[in-house]
């Protein structure tokens, strides 16, 4: 990977947004920024990652893309919901397939995980194309909780499974335990406050303005996870040590 | 500013959450290095076990040349010195000498496979002390002239258990074997004594030695077996092995048990 491509790429960036007229703040700059070197970091290393880990670049490169569009259809429609409709299934299944690759001893694990991502796909496609108002007006919530749920229950199933199946690699240095904690903290934090302040509250679109801060801050820890969980599974590739996924 | 009641909820809320995250990550971590632990412990509990069961398939395994060697080869040997003795009644005097000759090679050959019957076969030795086990061999050996072996001790009252005994025995054989292969050496010591709690069992020649480095490598650069048997063993039996060669100074092999 051409580091000065990347950065060059960046730089027609800077200058491209302000000529469209978007402005970005400080917060989105930062978080484009980390999923930009999470993604180059992995693309430089992909041939000592793993399966999983290579989905996760695939992932992060997908988010970093519909985050840089959703900032520039946000200055032409002002909404950036409907990235979102095909934001989250696509990390739903990206989720799945990750955590399908993880299950390598439980066959039953790696089935259910599949069946019920394909029940919660078509839940999203159902609920986007016929019951859903305009793609413009209305954020997929319910999917996104639905997504967040998914994450949760199959991140602590991991954890159980590490119980179970321990490796002689201490614990920090294992890319599972990075990626699985960034997971579950995320999407833990983006139930609560979804779950909390539309459905409990009522409060529909109306989420204060430090709820999507909180979001922010839950993301950055979870793509510096990945980033970590990247560099740990390279490392663990060329020492050719352990059994971790 | 004061914080209304719907503010300060979530924020309850959320602390609540965060901190029961936090929990888990812990409980999570620390139940994670008890099953790291406890891995670690059934492995080597493993690897124990399937030392133990390799050396008792050689053992088995020697139990069964004993009994083959004492059944065939020491019968068929006992037979051809009997018919030799029929036979060396009408012969020549010439061709008698020859015969006699034979029938006292056969003799020692006899005794020869009696005594390796009796080393190979661990039952019989289960009951004799490693000293007299030791004093025995080595006699044997220096009557062969192979090597001038030495035995010293300061262990006249002290007590093996048989296993104990039947494993120092059997890496006291493999170091004397790989003196009379490898070593080129005329003189050999075995010295048994106690030091600081622990019971030093070391073999010393004065054969070509190896380069000065430690076990470890020395394994790595052997192809034989012998050193690695002893390795073995000593696991088996928690004792620790040393191995010293100074190039054309001999080689010392050093086994410390835990008394």
């Amino acid at each position: 990977m051409n580091i000065w491509r990347a950065f060059s790429s960046i730089h027609c960036l800077t200058y491209l947004f302000p000529y469209l007229g978007v402005v970005m703040t400080p917060q989105v700059w930062i978080y484009l920024f980390l999923l930009l070197s999470a993604t180059a970091y992995g693309v430089y290393n992909f041939r000592d990652l793993t399966l999983p880990y290579r989905l996760l670049i695939a992932q992060v490169f997908l988010v970093l893309l519909s985050e840089i569009t959703s900032q520039v259809i946000r200055h032409f429609i002002l909404s950036s919901f409907p990235v979102y409709y095909v934001l989250i299934p696509a990390l739903l299944l990206f989720n799945s397939l990750i955590y399908r690759t993880l299950f390598k001893s439980s066959i039953v694990l790696k089935e259910i995980v599949t069946i019920v991502a394909i029940i919660l796909l078509v839940i999203h496609w159902y609920l986007s194309l016929c019951t859903s108002e305009v793609w413009t007006e209305s954020f997929p919530s319910i999917s996104l909780m639905l997504l967040s749920l998914f994450t949760i229950s199959v991140s602590l199933l991991v954890f159980i499974q590490m119980l179970y199946s321990p490796i002689m690699i201490p614990l920090q240095k294992q890319a599972i335990f990075w990626w699985n904690s960034g997971n579950l903290f995320f999407y833990s934090v983006t139930f609560f406050i979804f779950g909390y302040f539309r459905y409990i509250k009522g409060l529909g679109q109306n989420m204060p303005e430090w709820s999507y801060t909180q979001i922010w801050l839950a993301s950055m820890v979870m793509y510096s996870c990945h980033f970590t969980s990247l560099y740990f599974n390279r490392k663990k590739s060329n020492l050719k040590n352990g059994n971790d996924q | 500013m004061e914080m209304t009641n719907d503010e300060t909820t979530p924020i309850l809320i959320g602390t609540i959450g965060m901190s029961i995250m936090a929990t888990f990550i812990i409980v999570f971590v620390i139940l994670y290095r008890k099953a790291q632990f406890k891995f670690e412990l059934e492995r080597q509990q493993f690897k124990q076990a399937l030392l133990a069961a390799e050396v008792e398939i050689r053992e088995q395994t020697l139990e069964d040349v004993s009994m083959d060697l004492h059944d065939n080869i020491g019968q068929i040997a006992s037979i051809v010195k009997m018919n030799l003795s029929i036979i060396s009644e009408n012969l020549s005097e010439e061709d008698h000498l020859r015969v006699t000759e034979a029938k006292v090679l056969l003799s020692k050959l006899i005794a020869d496979i009696k005594s390796l019957t009796y080393l190979l076969d661990r039952k019989n030795y289960k009951h004799v002390s490693l000293l007299r086990l030791l004093e025995d061999d080595i006699a044997r050996i220096n009557r062969l002239e192979l090597i001038d072996i030495k035995l010293e001790n300061n262990l006249q009252s002290f007590k093996f258990n048989s296993e104990t005994s039947i494993f120092l025995y059997r890496m006291y054989q493999e170091m004397l074997n790989n003196a009379l292969k490898h070593s080129e050496a005329t003189e050999a010591l075995v010295e048994i004594y106690t030091f600081q709690g622990n019971l030093i069992f070391r073999f010393r020649d004065n054969g070509i030695g190896l380069d000065s480095f430690t076990v470890k490598p020395y394994l790595k650069h052997s192809n034989g077996k012998g050193m690695k048997n002893i390795m073995e063993r000593c696991k088996i039996i928690g004792a620790t092995v040393e191995v010293i060669g100074i190039r054309n100074k001999g080689t010392s092999i050093t086994i410390s048990l835990p008394t």
